[in-house]
């Protein structure tokens, strides 16, 4: 099992075993500002991220959803405050990134991206049939030969997130990933992504504009706001049945519950 | 017209074919050692501020200007000749693969490092494979200039070749068979560029070239 790290031993401490082999990453009081002379782009962050967890990252632009993005993935290190990762999170290759360029190999074939993602994860098998069963289950069957310039955007798009998430990362982190795809994609995106998670421990953060998208896919949506210092501005809990469907976030307590995020959004 | 072509077919494709060889040899020598000047200048901030700034300097002195000094170092002989071609070839090809090797797309470089975890398999499968496309465009580019400078290695008392035979149709007035030996070497060039663009896209088919 992971050991959760702390460099905080109080705090580690008090934290019950159960609670700290969950745990995958937990920002305390969090700060961050980029020079000395600067006011902080975060402030007062605290943030906990479970194994299995799925939470959205929401906030006007330039608010610093990016900056948080990175001190969740080890990028930066806060200035003041502490972050804390799992030694699932610290592994080589623990953490997968995608954002709306669905960048991938351009020298490498649908089918040989897939098998690498795949011999990347914990005991996978990058065998022909585990290949073909994966490009099928992202809809990319029959492409295996393609390069990624021979790709629509929407199956680059698919190619780019099986490569994220067939190595079962410890860590997914999703910055507006399908901010450049159509509607019906994107749905299509999120089943595929909701699919792919059931079989993996995967915690994931997705940073969005579209609360709609954090209905749908998130079991938990933090605001971030606040200017010039950003700092968590309201927590919300989805709870409910997934997947989620574009019809399932129009019924009343998703449709109140849009109301109250976007309200808190446009208040800090 | 048909007058001026050579009397000798045979002349005439061992001109080709010793022409051929020399810009070949020549352009392998550079393009090769173009790569790995490439490696060493884009891989070491100290090598490219040392040896990157006098291969910057060097880049500056054309070819021709050395004719002498290679000469006089390696005679008047084939290799003094495949050197020539060789230099030229050289800063095209070092040029392109140094710029394809330091500025990878970071965004390739992050998902590299997610899946590569040792820093030659991010060389050997990240960095070389995003420079590969530079790399064929430097030695396209050299491909030209090999032609263009193999005419002043076959100046170089040679005695076969097309651009020697050049040299003696001009040294005659023979400016019927001048313009064959242009049309010529512009014709080989054409050729050689179109065969090595197939050839490109047949090795790496994911290029736009």
């Amino acid at each position: 099992m992971d050991n959760y790290l702390t460099k905080s031993s109080k705090e580690g401490e008090s934290l019950s075993k159960q609670e700290q082999t969950n745990r995958v990453v937990r920002l305390e009081r969090v700060e961050f500002r980029y020079g000395r002379s600067t006011a902080p782009v975060l402030e007062d962050v605290s943030f906990d991220l479970g194994l299995g967890d799925v939470v959205a990252i929401v906030g006007k632009s330039g608010v610093g959803k990016s900056t948080l993005l990175k001190i969740i993935s080890r990028s930066l290190t806060p200035t003041l405050g502490i972050a804390h990762h799992s030694a699932s999170v610290l592994r080589p290759g623990a953490i997968a990134y995608m954002d709306q360029s669905s960048t991938v190999f351009p020298w490498k074939r649908a089918r040989q991206i897939i098998a690498l993602s795949l011999s990347r994860s914990p005991g996978g098998s990058a065998g022909k049939l585990a290949v073909e069963e994966a490009l099928a289950a992202f809809g990319l069957q029959g492409t295996g030969d393609r390069y990624p310039h021979e790709l629509s955007g929407g199956m680059k798009q698919r190619l780019a997130l099986a490569f994220a998430i067939l190595r079962a990362p410890a860590l997914l982190l999703l910055d507006e990933p399908f901010g450049s795809v159509d509607e019906f994609t994107r749905e299509n995106l999120y089943l595929l992504l909701e699919a792919a998670l059931t079989r993996t421990k995967t915690a994931v953060v997705i940073i969005t504009h579209s609360t709609s998208e954090c209905l749908t896919l998130a079991d938990r949506v933090v605001v971030l706001g606040g200017s010039p210092s950003a700092t968590i501005a309201g927590e919300f809990t989805i709870d409910g049945p997934k997947p989620r469907s574009a019809t399932t976030i129009l019924e009343p307590e998703f449709v109140a519950l849009n109301k109250q995020i976007r309200q808190t959004i446009n208040e800090v | 017209m048909i007058s001026a072509w050579p009397t000798n077919p045979i002349d005439f494709l061992s001109d080709v074919g010793v022409s051929l060889l020399r810009a070949g040899t020549g352009l392998m020598l550079g393009a090769g050692c173009g790569v790995l000047a490439a490696v060493l200048t884009s891989s070491h901030r100290v090598a490219d501020s040392t040896f990157g700034t006098m291969l910057r300097f060097l880049r500056s002195v054309p070819a021709l200007a050395l004719v002498p000094f290679v000469m006089l170092a390696f005679g008047i002989s084939e290799r003094s000749r495949a050197i020539l071609i060789a230099w030229a070839a050289f800063f095209p090809v070092w040029i392109n693969a140094h710029a394809g090797l330091s500025t990878v797309d970071p965004n390739i470089l992050r998902l590299g490092s997610e899946v590569y975890f040792r820093p030659s398999d991010m060389y050997w499968h990240v960095r070389i494979p995003y420079a590969i496309p530079f790399i064929i465009t430097g030695i396209r580019v050299s491909i030209g200039t090999s032609l263009v400078l193999l005419v002043a290695a076959e100046m170089m008392g040679a005695s076969s070749g097309i651009a020697y035979r050049l040299l003696i149709y001009q040294q005659i007035f023979r400016l019927d068979l001048v313009s064959v030996q242009i049309v010529l070497l512009g014709l080989l060039g054409f050729l050689l560029d179109r065969a090595y663009v197939s050839l490109a896209r047949l090795c790496c088919p994911w290029i736009t070239i």
